[in-house]
């Protein structure tokens, strides 16, 4: 399955300032399996807690189903002001 | 109203929203970019720019929400809060929040309560620029 991922704020330096294509997604998939791939790939750890899903632009939760062609977002905590 | 814009606020223009003839005053919250900062490591550092990004279509509809809570939450008549997006200078304005309601405390309540929802939920991040060529994400300043 493909799909596409894009990162926020200090997430972009983390994974990658541009949307990323994903096409080893298994299905079915949740949020969080795209997420501790992502996390995998980059060898990164960040604690899910503070990151907020977006799932085709719109407010989602980890377990949330993906599909294919989907657009995935991670967003910090906001920063704003 | 809540708005997202990449160009300079124009307060005079934001406050003539608010404005209200119910209205006994008028309570304002200008927020600038300052010349030094803490960065992640706690160190005072001089600061050049920043760059405030935002998920427009998310952040207009979380900054919307927020103006209806405060609506519900106080007295007031209008409140109005417009944030800037994009590349800042130091003392470019980056958010205006204005409310007017018939009595002071209520104004100075939501203003509050706008500005630090504002800050807490609306998806906008700010990357600092400092003199020394460094940059960081900035984490929430609640």
């Amino acid at each position: 399955m493909k799909i596409t991922t894009e990162f926020y704020g200090r997430l972009k330096e983390q994974f990658s300032p541009e949307p990323i294509e994903i096409e080893s997604i298994p299905h079915p998939a949740t949020i969080q399996t795209v997420f501790d791939l992502l996390c995998e790939l980059h060898q990164v750890k960040i604690n899910p807690e503070s990151i907020k899903p977006i799932l085709n632009d719109t407010f989602a939760d980890w377990d949330d189903e993906v599909k294919q062609h989907d657009i995935v977002g991670f967003f910090p905590p906001a920063a704003g002001g | 109203m809540f708005s997202i814009t990449t160009k300079q606020i124009d307060p005079e223009g934001l406050k003539q929203q608010v404005m209200d003839p119910r209205s006994g005053g008028f309570v304002c919250f200008e927020g600038w970019v300052r010349n030094h900062n803490l960065d992640n490591k706690k160190n005072n550092k001089a600061v050049l720019e920043l760059h405030y990004e935002a998920h427009e279509k998310l952040a207009t509809e979380v900054g919307l929400q927020i103006m209806a809570e405060a609506a519900q939450k106080f007295t007031i008549n209008h409140a109005c809060c417009s944030h800037r997006v994009g590349q800042l200078k130091i003392g470019d304005m980056a958010i205006w929040v204005g409310v007017s309601a018939d009595h002071r405390q209520a104004a100075f309540e939501a203003c509050e309560y706008i500005l630090n929802q504002t800050k807490a939920r609306v998806p906008i991040w700010k990357n600092e620029h400092y003199k020394d060529g460094e940059s960081g994400w900035v984490e929430a300043n609640l």
